[in-house]
């Protein structure tokens, strides 16, 4: 059933040969109600990412007994997605996001981890963003007398300014609930650790892409980066509606990778780290230069495929040990060499070290900064960027290194190996980006020109070309790898006495000798140190699950003031509901 | 070409334990004591290179080293050493100053996974401390390579150095921005007050506890290498960068011996006292000289 499913999964690449223009069809329902779709270089990319990512990870799925209806909700989110990116008009739009909304929920729900109070906040915060949308569309349509993209795009700029204000930022917050922007993240991190362990996967690599695709819908094909300086004026040498996009997505980054550090679920950690990542592209996009352009594009992939990778290990090794936490795993290593192999590419990308693909997209986005001259911005980039290192060798620590934390952790063995084999995929494609990251502008050049900006050259797949100084990701990569070799050989033509593995106890401790009981794995307690810090821990200190709980109360205080209207008598409250009505009416009519 | 990068490696190695033996004769001097001699640790590092490995916990273990060797040595060769000159040329056309930011921090991680493998917790909090003062260290540091790029409009370090030799020394005219990385460079030297994550008492000497023998050897070699590597870049960023090998010898002696003199006076921040400071105080000082580049030329 699983390989049926991997095909289906396929066949719509089969029909995306092409870049653009190969899909164009109108569905007329009345005049004015049109369902359209197309194609253009944006929504391909995406489509391309959505459905290799769902293909690889329906690969690691089979070693899980999946039901025929788990797959028929997953088959129809990639469908979702699909209508998403190219659809033509808002309303297609809107279908296709109820869709992915309601698809994904009974996939959450699948798991047994699911309980009620994350499926309620995962609705209902999709329902927001949903009313979001609904409401920007409205107002548009109010003002433009039509859904279709190109039409409102083209008479965009003859809408009131108050107005145009209104629906970008309707459009942004419902894309924003998407992404995770901070504040608005409070679903996320719920909803990606309690999902089946693969579908966080999917939920954290390709659906929160949709809320980035949104963005560049809005910002790139509606509005047009070309006017957004015209019409919000100019902060140094960006837009100031870039500058707030920025702002917010730094502010973003820093926090999450903060929460993300103090962390003791594996899979809260990647979720945290998740939204950080993308607060990185949404400042991109909001910077709106070429390389910001580029940069976001290029992170969008990367993200993708790290995520992929990172959560498809995770639930392998959930799967084979049935822990879930940092304080419970721990130094298997050398029981699962390939897993720790693939974990450490991953990191390394995420933390976006040289010489694997992660530092490419970063260094774009870098560039961006630099051109529009954001330059405390970039140094938050940066910062956020180190603060990272922290939460990826939790990562890797917790799980690999240091001593098994609970019984039974000696003797597992490797994980499956279709758990692997799309692992292995993503850590080749990580590595390739990495030496030559040039390969992928030409695949981001179509899209830079459907935003009316000049493409790049690329004359050298090695080189990632930039305004302040190349990156030579060739160079890099070879440079290192021969240094390395060169030093390894050094160390091994140095003949002295070697010995054999010790015991895992036999450590310096303070002249003391360790035994089962001493608490020597540091899994727990890496990050809280931070706490202590003390500019730190007044950001972790705050949460926007205050806020949340208190909009809570005030609702059913609310609502317990209606329910007080209807005390058993009928008669009395549709006396009260009609006086209400007609004194509405009376001042409606003065 | 390939003899010029092993030469360059060489000198790094023998003038970072000149400094080194420095470092520990000044301080004893300070301090009242005699002190070893200054070729002392080099004569201990080559010993180290024949003595016998007494613990191993499999081939991670052994590759940490190797990788934050291959760490310092990248960091070296793309610094240039000179801003013109036939000969010790680093490979600087293909490495500006984003990628030495990560370059520099990928010794130590790779180091990280080692120290972890080997499971001993204090080599483990070593690590962790070190990373989380990387939170402050880094921060001003950020600030002032991020304020230099954009005064310059290039990353490529020999840019700035030329441009330093038309408009005069960066030190002159961002007096701000070279305090903040100056005090960066304090903790990226391991000098007190920002030096807990090694501290001999705290946490057993922190990452390099369980290494022994020719792998300990390689870590005090990529130590000076990569000490001599970060001196260079702060000369070439603020000093006007030098034309021969006796000015640069100069002139990173004198920040060396600057960085000795703060350490010697301070003693030892807990790591989050060190964050708060150098998230407060430095990043200002950094922010003065960033708001003055941005806003005022």
């Amino acid at each position: 059933m699983n390989s049926v499913f991997l095909l289906i999964n396929l066949l719509p690449i089969l029909f995306l040969y092409q870049y653009s223009g190969h899909i164009d069809m109108s569905l007329v329902l009345t005049n004015e109600f049109t369902l359209t779709l197309r194609q253009t270089p944006l929504g391909t990319f995406f489509a391309y990412l959505s459905l290799i990512s769902i293909f690889l990870v329906t690969i690691a799925q089979k070693t899980k007994k999946l039901t025929c209806s788990y797959f028929l909700l997953q088959l129809l989110l990639s469908f979702a997605m699909l209508l998403i990116v190219f659809a033509g008009d808002f309303i297609t739009l809107f279908i296709g996001w109820e869709i992915m909304t309601w698809s994904s929920y009974f996939l959450i729900s699948k798991s047994q981890k699911a309980d009620t109070k994350t499926m309620q906040k995962y609705i209902l915060f999709s329902l927001a963003s949903a009313f979001f949308l609904i409401a920007g569309m409205v107002i548009a349509y109010a003002n433009v007398g039509s859904f279709d993209f190109q039409k409102i795009s083209n008479s965009f700029l003859s809408i009131p300014f108050d107005i145009q204000v209104t629906i970008l930022v309707l459009f942004s917050l419902s894309f924003f609930i998407k992404t995770g922007v901070i504040g608005l993240h409070y679903w996320v991190v719920d909803a990606y650790e309690k999902a089946p362990d693969l579908f966080s996967s999917v939920l954290s690599a390709v659906m929160s892409k949709m809320g980035i695709y949104g963005l560049f819908l809005i910002f790139g094909e509606i509005v047009g980066y070309h006017q957004l300086k015209v019409m919000f004026g100019a902060i140094l040498n960006g837009s100031s509606f870039g500058y707030t996009l920025a702002v917010i997505g730094i502010t973003t980054s820093i926090i999450a990778t903060f929460k993300a550090i103090t962390q003791d679920e594996i899979k809260r950690l990647l979720a945290y780290s998740s939204i950080a990542q993308l607060g990185y592209i949404v400042a991109a996009i909001g910077l709106g230069t070429v390389y910001g352009v580029y940069g976001a594009l290029y992170h969008t992939l990367l993200h993708t495929v790290i995520k992929l990778l990172l959560f498809i290990n995770v639930a392998a090794i959930i799967a084979q040990t049935g822990k879930s936490k940092f304080s419970e795993l721990g130094g298997l290593i050398y029981r699962t060499p390939v897993s720790f192999v693939m974990l450490l590419i991953g990191i390394i990308a995420l933390a976006g070290m040289p010489p694997l693909g992660g530092f490419a997209s970063k260094f774009m986005i870098y560039n961006a900064f630099i051109d529009t001259k954001f330059a405390i911005l970039l140094v938050g980039m940066l910062f956020s960027g180190a603060a990272s290192f922290l939460y990826c060798y939790k990562l890797v620590y917790g799980i690999y290194l240091g001593h098994p934390n609970s019984e039974g952790l000696q003797d597992q063995k490797e994980v499956h190996i279709s758990y692997l084999i799309p692992q292995v995929i993503l850590a080749i494609l990580l590595m390739a980006i990495g030496t030559f990251p040039g390969v992928f502008i030409q695949m981001i050049n179509p899209i830079l020109k459907q935003f009316l900006m000049l493409p790049l050259k690329v004359e050298n797949f090695g080189i990632m070309p930039s305004a302040v100084g190349d990156f030579n990701g060739l160079f890099v990569m070879s440079a290192f790898a021969i240094i390395f070799i060169l030093i390894l050989l050094l160390i091994l033509s140095l003949r002295s006495k070697m010995v054999k593995n010790v015991d895992r106890f036999d450590i310096s401790y303070c002249g003391e000798i360790p035994n089962e009981k001493t608490p020597l794995h540091y899994g727990y307690g890496m990050g809280t140190e931070i706490h202590r810090i003390a500019v730190v821990g007044a950001v972790l200190r705050r949460s926007s699950s205050h806020f949340y709980e208190f909009l809570a109360t005030q609702t059913k205080k609310t609502s317990e003031l209606f329910s007080r209207m209807y005390y058993g008598n009928i008669h009395n409250t549709a006396i009260i509901i009609l006086l209400f009505f007609s004194t509405l009416f009376f001042i409606g009519v003065q | 070409m390939i003899l010029q990068l092993i030469l360059l490696i060489i000198l790094a190695y023998a003038v970072g334990f000149i400094y080194y033996g420095l470092y520990r004769n000044i301080t004893a001097r300070i301090q009242g004591r005699y002190g070893p001699t200054i070729y002392q640790s080099f004569y201990d590092s080559i010993k180290l290179f024949g003595k016998e490995n007494s613990v191993s916990y499999g081939w991670m273990f052994y590759l940490g080293p190797i990788i934050m060797a291959t760490g310092a040595v990248l960091t070296l060769i793309m610094v240039p050493l000179f801003s013109d000159g036939e000969y010790l040329r680093s490979i600087t056309s293909s490495g500006n100053l984003f990628i030495l930011l990560y370059v520099m921090v990928l010794g130590p991680l790779g180091n990280a996974l080692a120290v972890g493998t080997g499971g001993n917790p204090f080599g483990v909090m070593g690590v962790t401390r070190g990373l989380t003062r990387l939170l402050g260290l880094e921060l001003p540091f950020y600030i002032a390579i991020v304020a230099l790029i954009i005064a310059n409009g290039s990353s490529d370090i020999v840019d700035i150095m030329h441009s330093q030799a038309a408009e005069g020394w960066n030190v002159i005219n961002h007096p701000f921005l070279f305090i903040a990385a100056m005090i960066s460079m304090v903790g990226f030297m391991g000098a007190s007050p920002f030096d807990i994550p090694g501290a001999p008492q705290e946490v057993y000497s922190g990452p390099a506890t369980e290494f022994s023998g020719k792998f300990l050897a390689l870590l005090m070699s990529q130590g000076s290498i990569f000490a001599f590597a970060k001196l260079v870049l702060i000369v070439d960023l603020f000093l006007g960068g030098a034309d021969n090998l006796v000015i640069l010898v100069l002139k990173t002696l004198a920040i060396f011996v600057s960085i000795i003199f703060i350490g010697v006076v301070y003693g030892r921040y807990k790591v989050d006292q060190a964050v708060d400071f150098l998230m407060k105080i430095p990043t200002l000082i950094g922010l003065i000289g960033l708001v003055r580049i941005i806003w005022f030329g």
